[in-house]
């Protein structure tokens, strides 16, 4: 296996996708290959549904988080009403126009309970849909030390019965030993995306953001085996490399809120367009996906309580109760990463994220003087000019003319 | 309020055969928790939520977002969805959290309540979110009690959580009220509302009789006034005892509602709750009858069990409510009650900005019709006054499709 | 030397020219259905205008909508700045500023030195705009747009204008001319409606005195009254200067400080 072979100083990290680019390409093919051995292939959309639970039964989990895509977002008001958020109807538009091949290859799906827009879609999924559907619980008031106990407990239980059915689907029970070497596998694709991306440090990374949220997004869908590999050699290559020392003079921004699904670009695009840099997201598809490990308990004690700790307190998704731990997290990111500005992107019909808009700008402004920026949107590009000038403006308002 | 001339509802035709019913809905209108008993502490409490778990630990539970709603529609006042979007609330929203909102962060009318609660489930985002956020704004204590999803296989986990939640949350409202709250308080507080329960069992039972002795206007406020119930229940109770009395007279004398012709279509409403209090009017006027609707069930479905431990039978009457049901189980559940009420058509209410079941309004209406086999019409209503004409022209030919 | 501030709207493209002692010429043209080329045009009428040549000018700075194609600009920079800029310029002492173009409308919160501190541009609805009070007055009222503020001076009433949606509103003001109610009353209904839609935007960025309108409406005596009254306190207009000028003067004072600056420093 080969990595980018010429080393260049003017742009340290061209290449360095190439091979994660040619691998992605091949991904579908590689699936249906599997599929015709005869493995499974489940299909799931939040970051709460432990992965290790797929992989312990011998199956292959895609997490099906695209968006971005007009199209597939209007062909799902065939079943949801148009005032659902564009991520709901996707979801249900990809099945509808067929057109999303990871879909297709699904063989059953697991929909945790988050929101109503997603249980809508597990809704339909059950009434419309000869696949299997495969129900996770999920405690959300988990924001003090309050319902601690019996949350762990109660999520617990219910990986503990996901374990059972996805044994019995993949036709083979799921074994403690297996869920120790997939928390090891996960473990390790975390414990690498942590390096890459914090490779020295957070202010002064190799890679830029839309690089390290292409990595992030990649192992969503890729052989996760194979996905280490690749992250093996990315972090081979970049080795010994210096940042550059930054003076592009560009806005370092905090992009958080809703779904950034796989193909949803318009908002970072707009960003590098009008002069923005994101250095750094606080979204469920991003970089948060690597933070923390399964603790050691996963390895040599109780794997389903070692695994519920994890999952359940590392996503920042405002469907949970736990409003002040992501309030100071967001805070600490702002500080680790010399954050000038945050961009806070709202899909439209998002209830979590938008009812906490008011509370994270007075939170944000009072505590650290920090500007943000609401971008309510959705995957139509008719928003593109208005959403261009609030951005300019923004930034213009942040550096100055 | 003096009903007479409450601008709200000059357009609207009330049941001026009725004793009791005006007397009721004055009093559900003016009330102020802190004038009424205000020795206790208010605690706010969605639609969603049973106010029993409150009440009986020593709190005044209050349903601040349909009773502001209600004081909204009733007096006129159209301004307080536009005030919330003037306070960073989102224009997207459903109108009734957006009027809940924007008489709560914007009129400084010194609303009473003293603590925020409400059950988290998969069922009412906008209603929690905006419960938190009211809470942050005043700095005032927010206690959430989790209801699990409902699904068959987990049940036994499922209750086990829900009643650890139902007992911290009663440990957490009496800490704020200083009352020692033991299984008797439970036990007395499910017993006051059981028989509330029971009086709107009774009501819908004089809905599904083939003359209809009370109106749908009438009909739908009972059911949100029930809701709140824990203000005064043994009150209301014989309040609600007199009410049932008067119409019975009426079915004696084989005599139906005022408005409502003779062999109407026999319509039932389910889905959102909607802010367009003509509706009812609407469906009378072209000939039609309300025989029941499912806006207010999860708090009035069934009784709860007086039999076994309060904690127990509560923890499983709240996880076996509709709205904490999937799909598929909530229609079939669903089915079962309208079968009872014997309707001709079945009016679908969507309201512009709700993420509930009607998210999902073409499943709900497929399953409907082809369960049931009868018309299904589907509405879409926004804030009070903006639908009149739309709806009398939908509820019109609804009504010519079935009279032929 | 002589920089300019070209601001090319949807409706108007408006251009600032300004010398080194400060003195300002100006020129005002339709944007018609070609924005660059009107961008064009009146950048070359304003340097006619100011009597120099095109080779004197030092600096330009296009702002507006039509901003992206304004290829002759030396660096582009959004309305928000330009609005706080030119306000600042004009009344040291603004800290709001409420601007409604013709295709958009926008609030402005502007710190004891002139920077913009907050902002917020209606995000898809047009019932704020000059587009709007455009369309009512000539299609429903059948009114010349620059009689408005006199009409509703003489009202009587003020009839409700609800539909938050431009298209009900014309609607329900056909229907109230329907039922007899006078011009000038729907006129004021008209303001008041206006006025309505863009306070909500100006309240959620936090009213601060003193509070100045600009962009073109801002010359119609009725939206003003009814944003008084709406917003419960005073609201002025730049009394030296056409309002829809307000922009292109910032763009043209940006302009003179980047041309100062060697074109690369911050301001």
């Amino acid at each position: 296996m080969a990595g980018p072979a010429v080393f260049d100083t003017a742009n340290p990290t061209a290449g360095l996708l190439d091979h994660l680019d040619e691998r992605l390409a091949k991904e579908l093919a590689l699936i249906a290959e599997a599929k015709q051995k005869g493995q499974k292939v489940i299909g799931y959309f939040c970051p709460y549904l432990p992965e290790e639970l797929i992989l312990a039964g011998g199956m292959l989990p895609v997490r099906l988080a695209f968006g971005g895509e007009l199209e597939s977002s209007v062909a799902g008001e065939e079943y949801l009403k148009a005032y659902s958020c564009p991520v709901s109807r996707s979801c249900v538009g990809y099945q509808v126009t067929g057109t999303n091949e990871y879909y297709n290859l699904v063989d059953a799906f697991c929909v945790t309970q988050t929101c109503e827009n997603i249980k809508h879609v597990q809704e339909y999924l059950e009434k419309r849909f000869t696949k299997p559907v495969f129900r996770l619980g999920l405690p959300r008031t988990c924001d003090s030390t309050r319902s601690r106990p019996q949350s762990i407990e109660y999520f617990k239980g219910e990986l503990q019965s996901l374990r059972a059915k996805l044994g019995e689907f993949g036709g083979r029970p799921i074994r403690d030993l297996d869920i120790r070497r997939a928390i090891t596998l996960c473990n390790n694709i975390r414990e690498k995306l942590r390096f890459i991306y914090e490779y020295p440090d957070q202010r002064h990374t190799l890679l830029d953001w839309y690089d390290s949220f292409k990595i992030t997004q990649a192992g969503f869908l890729m052989n996760r085996k194979d996905y280490l590999k690749e992250l093996e050699l990315i972090e081979r290559s970049i080795i010994g490399r210096k940042p550059p020392v930054e003076a592009d003079g560009k806005v370092r921004m905090l992009l958080m809120g809703s779904m950034l699904g796989i193909g949803d670009h318009k908002i970072p695009d707009l960003i590098k367009e009008t002069g923005g840099k994101i250095v750094t997201d606080n979204t469920c598809t991003g970089i948060s996906n690597s933070r923390k490990n399964v603790t050691v308990f996963g390895i040599i004690g109780d794997t389903m309580e070692a695994l519920a700790e994890r999952y359940l307190y590392n996503v920042p998704c405002p469907c949970m109760t736990d409003l002040d731990r992501r309030l100071k997290r967001t805070s600490m990111i702002i500080q680790d990463y010399a954050v000038e500005g945050v961009i806070y992107y709202n899909l439209k019909y998002c209830d979590n994220w938008r009812t906490e808009y008011p509370i994270f700008k007075d939170y944000l402004q009072k505590e650290l003087k920090m500007p943000i920026l609401l971008i309510e949107s959705d995957y139509s590009p008719s928003d593109v000019g208005t959403i261009r000038t609030k951005i300019e403006a923004f930034i213009e308002m942040i550096r100055g003319i | 309020m003096q009903l007479e001339i409450a601008a709200g509802i000059a357009d609207l035709r009330f049941d001026r055969g009725l004793q009791t019913f005006p007397e009721i809905l004055s009093a559900y209108l003016d009330f102020n928790p802190k004038v009424a008993q205000p020795e206790k502490k208010v605690v706010a409490n969605g639609p969603l939520s049973p106010a029993d778990i409150i009440y009986a630990a020593g709190a005044l539970p209050y349903d601040f977002s349909t009773h502001q709603n209600l004081q909204a529609i009733f007096s006129g006042n159209n301004s307080l969805s536009q005030q919330a979007v003037d306070m960073l609330v989102s224009s997207e929203f459903n109108p009734w959290y957006q009027v809940m909102l924007g008489a709560f962060l914007y009129d400084q009318n010194q609303i009473p309540i003293d603590l925020f609660s409400t059950s988290i489930g998969e069922f009412d985002d906008q209603l929690t979110k905006s419960f938190q956020l009211m809470a942050r704004a005043r700095s005032r204590a927010f206690i959430d009690w989790e209801v699990p999803r409902h699904d068959a296989p987990s049940e036994a986990l499922a209750l086990d959580f829900l009643k650890k939640e139902i007992k911290q949350f009663i440990l957490e409202i009496s800490a704020h009220t200083g009352h020692n709250t033991g299984d008797h308080d439970l036990s007395r507080a499910v017993h006051a509302g059981n028989l509330l329960r029971g009086d709107m069992a009774e009501i819908d039972k004089l809905l599904a009789a083939k003359v209809v002795p009370l109106s749908g206007l009438e009909y739908y406020l009972l059911q949100v006034m029930l809701g709140d119930f824990a203000r005064n229940p043994d009150g209301l109770h014989s309040q609600f005892s007199l009410l049932i009395d008067e119409l019975n007279g009426r079915v004696e004398n084989h005599e139906s509602a005022p408005g409502i012709r003779t062999s109407p279509v026999r319509v039932y409403i389910m889905g959102d709750e909607t802010q367009e209090l003509h509706l009812y009017n609407s469906i009378e006027d072209a000939g039609g009858v309300l025989v029941g609707c499912d806006f207010r069930m999860p708090l009035y479905y069934g009784l709860v069990n007086e039999t076994e431990k309060p904690v127990d039978s509560l923890a499983r009457w709240v996880w076996n409510m509709p709205n904490n049901l999937p799909l598929q189980e909530r229609i079939e559940f669903e089915l079962l009650r309208i079968k009872m009420q014997k309707p001709d058509a079945v009016i679908l209410s969507n309201v512009v900005g709700s993420r509930h079941l009607t998210g999902i309004e073409r499943l709900v209406k497929d399953a409907l019709k082809d369960k049931l086999g009868i018309p299904v019409l589907s509405i879409e209503t926004t804030l009070p006054k903006e639908n009149v004409d739309k709806i009398d022209y939908q509820i019109n030919a609804l009504m010519q499709m079935i009279g032929g | 030397m002589i920089v300019v501030g070209v601001d090319i709207g949807s409706t108007t493209a408006k251009a600032v020219v300004l010398n080194e002692s400060a003195t300002i010429w100006s020129a005002i043209i339709p944007s018609g259905n070609s924005p660059p080329s009107a961008g064009k045009e009146v950048f070359a009428l304003a340097v006619k205008n100011s009597q120099h040549t095109m080779e004197e000018v030092s600096y330009v700075i296009a702002t507006g909508y039509g901003r992206v194609s304004a290829e002759f600009a030396n660096k582009t920079v959004t309305e928000i700045s330009c609005h706080g800029r030119g306000a600042n310029y004009l009344n040291p002492a603004t800290r709001t500023i409420i601007d409604i173009g013709g295709q958009d409308s926008k609030a402005i919160s502007l710190d004891e030195h002139g920077k913009v501190i907050d902002f917020m541009i209606n995000d898809k609805c047009a019932s704020g705009t000059g587009r709007f009070l455009e369309t009512a007055a000539e299609l429903v009222l059948r009114v010349k747009l620059q009689d408005l503020g006199t009409l509703s001076a003489k009202a009587t009433d003020t009839p409700n204008i609800s539909s938050a949606c431009t298209v009900f509103a014309q609607t329900e003001m056909v229907s109230l001319l329907a039922t007899g109610v006078p011009v000038e009353n729907l006129v004021a209904g008209l303001h008041r409606a206006v006025a309505a839609r863009v306070s909500s935007m100006v309240k959620r960025i936090g009213i601060k005195p003193t509070v100045m309108m600009t962009g073109g409406v801002a010359k119609n005596s009725g939206v003003i009254a009814a944003f008084r009254k709406e917003l419960n306190i005073d609201v002025v207009v730049p009394t030296n200067m056409d309002p829809q000028l307000v922009g292109a003067l910032g763009a043209a004072l940006i302009a003179q400080e980047m041309a100062k600056n060697g074109g690369t420093g911050r301001v």
